[in-house]
């Protein structure tokens, strides 16, 4: 018998100590086909990791990194007469969204792709700045309160959810239209307008509307997670509950604050129905305008194209963000 | 006058009581301690103290002033929590410096006296990291430091100690002592862990189930306890109980396991009263053959336990009531079998008597040591 | 009703657009749901190119594939094969109130006289029909229905069979003007089979424009209505409209100096003028309605239907007619997608629906008049109805379209940000 084997049977005790079955049954258990056939079964085993492993990866492979690289592919190919795919690689997409029309030395930007990527950027921080202004709040009272109706007030942040989105943002045309809302109550203190509707600010409306619980909530779990002997403390060492909030609660809460600034951020800068149905004639994102150059001009390689920078510039935005306020921290939480 | 009054607090959180009717003192610059099994509302107690906590009845005078309805940040108190609560996104420094800058220190005093307390606790070196990149005792440390640096008129702890594992707590029990001293601050000290609380308090207040059982110097506490729970929870005692009888015409104790004690002089007992002894596990003696001594009984052994510094013997009486010896640097262990008859005998001095509950008098009047 | 190229999301028929319904029993079978669930892929990558939805929730009907795929896709190529009739026939529409009428009046008569089952599946846009026939197996689709502007990306993108006019006995029901007219410009073959027909017209609301008709397009460019127009907002029909407006011929947009770049930017430049008094592009049916009824917009163009369906909903305020100059004609037709294996069947469905009994019945329940000459009181009373036969109607040449699309797109964009 070989070491290895010994050393398979380890856990075993010696032979002779034990009644006969036993014995019987370690030497089978040594036996070198047994032997093998454990080593195949651990063999196994680890392929079963590596297969469950696999499969992760392809799922991911599948589903994120498969469309991603036909849209890259796409991209390099060219529109045909009626909305056919030439496929002769070429740059020209890239060219004509990130060149044309552009004049660095002169300051002059009249792209309009890169015009409207601005446009959504700024509507992007906008929505930010308002969801977190209007958000933190709650999301701190949330977080601290000991009110047995936390759970309660926690679904009605979620139950927007459960309303299709189509229908919150038409909800916004009624309460911000000609005959809405606002215009029908302050007509009653005879102030006549024609609605509040197709501007910057009806389109942030909604999206902060929309996007106030993806500021809420991440607030809320940091704040939650903020010992109560922290602030006590503070107090303790003569901090009045303002300087205790603006020494300890809110530096506490930041990993929250930048988790629910990226999510609203990408999800306003993405957003497709807000300027479609808020929006004024010159509000249009930057999804808007790749939906038309996919779907109305059918020139797929350029909509492509358009998608991968708007990809590669909210990365780096966001990798930028991530450098000032430590992303990892977020996720560490 | 003290320097910190608490005068009958109370406390109740809906339907729980969670201190109850409780008074006590510090003098100042005392160490005092509030020790009591989990739950007792020592925590709440000392939150009262603080300002975290509003009384629902009674009041919190320090140094002559009424500070029950002050805030805390009113009250120039120091606290150290039992997780520290050091502010992991500030540095050491900042975290020490924290108080002065409440209250309107300048930066470079601050860090001038931040860097002086760091001495004084011995942890120079560390104003730059991360709390969260210190050992538990040198934690430990910094929040006293920073409990400290401001000169607060009290110093409050909330079990200190007991994130640390048992060789660092009995290290730190020593340097918290040396600290409070130099100082010279005025302290109240939350500990379940009567070692503890007696190794480093000028004076100890039991707290049972919300309300105060007895306070007093460590000494006090230990020899002549004033209540059951007081002498069952400090130390290791056996009980025994039963009726005041006067065979001779001096009263003696008939306890109902059958065993009779000698009382000591000091206590009035009138025939019919019924008392119970404690019998502290390190104050009994234990013999082979009987030795005369007054208070000797037999009792048989059912384990013996060799700790090295000390042995305990488990014994049985005859009608089966179990009680602890405690010998200190007994090294005859083997020679003691279970099923061995041994004899077990106490000086009546030594022994801890109590009225039991139910019957008419107070509680806690019945011993009188003459220690 | 939908049009050409209906902005996709948020439309009216987002949440129910792209339901697969089956006419006449056949329940979904276990491989068709899979080839669904692949088609589905796709269409769910072309969700992605859109950008994303606002909140994650997608803005309708990304996910739930079109059906219809061969059951037997091992004869494929066999496909156009026998002329006789088949048991089933693909068909894919355009969904809400347009599939009802279908339904109704063509479909179900066609499967009772015929004994053949229609698979009935829905879109909500041009561009989303045209990327499922692309991504689908061929055969997975019988009858397609592609606007006439859709059809000519259609024919370019080969997704298409030709219609064997012989077999379509009742083809010469249809108009004069749409046989001759010729989306594709593929010569001889004949690709699609116009249903009905409608306009691009002029909306007014009587309390706020006054004067009748004739009005001219040159209203819309009247400060008057400043904040209070609303126009379509697609670049092509801009482009169209605002050529006609400017009286040249929308096909060749030669200004006074007879040459395009003349012509097109007078163009331009009319449309920055008007631009400054729109209060808001609509791109689907559903805007119109909330547009023009609430009085946000007292003026602009849209759909006869929209504004018919209002006037019958008591907003007798609301007026369509087609301006002096024309308006853009549009026309939602029958194709037949390549590989279909049921195209015998197919041309036979078209020669059901070119029947005058049958046209008769559905064109006033779609509210567009029908492109072939059955006529009748309730047809004559249609918005759109042109009683010359379709001489009036003005359609947009798909190569001057295809040619010079990108450029209005761009131009267009840089008029509304301001940049033109
Ligand atoms: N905020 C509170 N609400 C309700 N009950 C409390 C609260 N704080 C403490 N208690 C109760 O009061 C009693 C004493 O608690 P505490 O002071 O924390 O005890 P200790 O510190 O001695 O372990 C316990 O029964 C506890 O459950
Ligand atoms: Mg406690």
């Amino acid at each position: 018998m070989s070491e290895r084997h010994e050393t398979r049977a380890e856990d075993l005790r010696p032979a002779s100590s034990q009644p006969l079955r036993f014995r019987v049954w370690t030497a089978v258990l040594r036996a070198d086909p047994v032997v093998r056939g454990i080593q195949v079964v651990k063999r196994r085993e680890r392929l079963l990791t590596v297969l469950q492993a696999g499969l992760g990866l392809a799922w991911m492979a599948l589903f994120l990194l498969a469309p991603l690289v036909y849209i890259l592919s796409l991209s390099f190919w060219q529109r045909g007469a009626g909305g056919t795919i030439v496929y002769e690689a070429t740059v020209a997409n890239y060219q004509e969204i990130l060149l044309q029309n552009v004049d660095l030395l002169g300051w002059q930007i009249g792209n309009t792709y890169l015009l409207i990527l601005w446009q959504s950027l700024k509507f992007g921080f906008l929505t930010t700045v308002a969801t977190l202004a209007l958000g933190y709040v709650p999301g701190y009272f949330l977080g601290r309160t000991e009110s047995r109706y936390r759970s309660l007030l926690l679904l009605f942040v979620v139950l927007p959810f459960w309303v299709p989105l189509i229908i919150r943002y038409y909800a916004w045309i009624l309460v911000l239209g000609n005959d809405g809302l606002i215009t029908t109550v302050l007509g009653w203190v005879g102030v006549a307008s024609n609605g509040y509707l197709y501007n910057d600010v009806a389109v942030v409306t909604g999206l902060v509307q929309v996007l106030l619980p993806f500021m809420i909530l991440p607030i809320y779990n940091t704040v939650n997670k903020i010992d109560d002997e922290y602030i006590e403390s503070a107090k303790t060492m003569g901090a009045s509950p303002l300087r205790a909030f603006y020494e300890v609660t809110l530096p506490l809460s930041l990993p929250g604050i930048s988790a629910g600034s990226i999510l609203v951020f990408i999800l306003a800068v993405g957003s497709f129905m807000a300027p479609a149905l808020l929006g004024g004639p010159a509000n249009m994102m930057v999804a808007n305008l790749i939906s038309q150059t996919f779907g109305q001009a059918f020139d797929w390689p350029l909509a492509s194209a358009m998608a991968m920078v708007y990809l590669v510039v909210l990365f780096a935005i966001i990798t930028v963000f991530n450098r000032f306020v430590g992303l990892e921290e977020v996720f560490d939480q | 006058m003290s320097y910190v009054e608490v005068e009958n607090i109370t406390k109740r959180f809906g339907d729980v009581t969670a201190v109850d009717d409780v008074s006590f003192t510090a003098e100042k610059g005392e160490f005092v301690s509030l020790l009591g099994p989990s739950g007792c509302g020592k925590t709440t107690t000392l939150r009262m103290i603080a300002g975290l906590e509003m009384p629902t009845e009674g009041t919190i005078r320090i140094d002559g002033d009424d500070v029950t309805d002050r805030p805390p940040y009113e009250r120039e108190i120091g606290m150290v929590f039992q997780h520290y609560a050091l502010f992991p996104h500030k540095t050491v420094g900042e975290n020490i410096g924290f108080p002065l800058k409440m209250r309107g220190v300048p930066e470079a005093e601050r860090r001038e006296r931040v860097a002086d307390v760091l001495e004084r606790v011995r942890l120079p070196e560390v104003m730059d990291r991360s709390p969260e990149d210190l050992s538990g005792g040198q934690q430990q440390r910094v929040a006293l430091a920073r409990a400290l640096v401001f000169e607060p008129d009290v110093l409050l702890m909330d079990e200190p100690l007991s994130a640390l594992d048992r060789v660092l707590r009995e290290q730190m029990r020593v340097e918290v002592e040396r600290i409070q001293r130099e100082f010279g601050i005025t302290t109240i000290y939350v500990t379940h862990d009567q070692a503890e609380a007696f190794a480093m308090s000028d004076r100890v207040a039991v707290l049972d189930d919300g309300r105060l059982s007895q306070q007093g110097r460590p000494l006090d506490i230990y020899e002549s306890p004033d209540s059951e729970f007081v002498a069952n929870f400090i130390g290791q005692s056996s009980q025994l109980s039963g009726a005041v009888g006067t065979p001779d015409g001096t009263p003696v104790l008939e306890t109902d396991a059958g065993v009779t004690f000698e009382l000591p002089q000091s206590v009035a007992a009138t025939t019919g009263d019924r008392l119970s002894v404690f019998l502290r596990a390190e104050k009994l003696d234990v013999s082979r053959e009987p030795t005369g001594a007054a208070n000797e009984f037999p009792a048989e052994i059912a384990t013996t336990n060799y700790l090295g510094e000390k042995t305990q013997f488990f014994c049985r009486l005859e009608d089966g009531t179990e009680l602890i010896v405690a010998k200190h640097g007994f090294t005859d262990v083997e020679s003691f079998e279970p099923g061995d008859t041994v004899y077990v005998s106490v000086p009546p001095e030594n022994l801890v008597v109590a009225r039991d509950p139910g019957t008419d008098q107070q509680s806690g009047t019945a011993g009188e040591s003459t220690a | 009703m939908k049009k050409d190229g209906e902005l996709s999301n948020g439309s009216d028929t987002a949440g129910s657009s792209e339901s697969t319904e089956s006419s006449g029993g056949a329940p979904l079978s276990r491989r068709r749901l899979l080839k669904a669930g692949a088609g589905a892929t796709v269409v769910g990558l072309a969700g992605c190119l859109g950008g994303g939805s606002d909140g994650g929730s997608s803005g309708g009907d990304g996910s739930s594939g079109d059906g219809g795929s061969s059951g037997t896709t091992g004869t494929a190529t066999s496909s156009s094969g026998g002329d006789e009739m088949a048991d089933t026939l693909r068909f894919y529409s355009w969904g809400g109130s347009t599939q009802e009428a279908l339904t109704k009046h063509l479909i179900e008569p066609f499967e009772e006289e015929y004994g053949v089952t229609v698979e009935q599946s829905s879109f909500s846009s041009q561009d989303k029909m045209l990327a499922n026939v692309r991504s689908n197996p061929a055969g997975s689709y019988d009858v397609i229905m592609p606007s006439l502007s859709g059809s000519y990306n259609a024919v370019k993108q080969d997704l298409v069979e030709p219609l064997r006019l012989d077999n379509i006995e009742t083809w010469s029901n249809l108009l004069p003007s749409f046989r001759e007219y010729n989306p594709a410009g593929t010569g001889d073959d004949t690709f699609v089979a116009p249903l009905y027909y409608g306009t691009v017209g002029m909306v007014y609301n009587t309390d706020h424009v006054s004067g009748s008709p004739p009005f001219s397009w040159e209203l819309t460019w009247d400060s008057e209505y400043s904040g209070a127009l609303t126009l379509e907002g697609f670049a092509f029909v801009r482009m169209f409209t605002t050529a006609l407006a400017q009286g040249m011929d929308p096909n060749k947009m030669e200004g006074d100096a007879g040459s395009y770049e003349e012509g097109v930017k007078q163009v331009y430049d009319a449309m920055a003028e008007q631009h400054e008094l729109v209060k808001k592009y609509w791109t689907s049916g559903q805007e119109q309605t909330t547009l023009y009824s609430n009085e946000t917009a007292v003026l602009g163009d849209g759909w006869s239907g929209r504004i018919l369906s209002l006037q019958n909903d008591g907003y007798d305020n609301l007026q369509y007619t087609i301006p002096e100059e024309g308006a853009y004609g549009w026309s939602d037709t029958f194709a037949i997608a390549k590989g279909s294996e049921h195209r015998y069947t197919a041309e036979k469905f078209i020669q059901f629906a070119y029947r005058p009994e049958v046209m008769k019945s559905l064109s006033p329940v779609i509210g567009y008049p029908p492109a072939t000459g059955a006529t009748s009181s309730d047809i004559e009373a249609l918005p759109d109805f042109d009683p010359t036969g379709g001489e009036r109607l003005k359609f947009q040449d798909q190569k001057f379209k295809e040619q010079h699309q990108e450029d209005w797109n761009q131009t267009f964009e840089q008029i509304k940000l301001g940049q033109y």
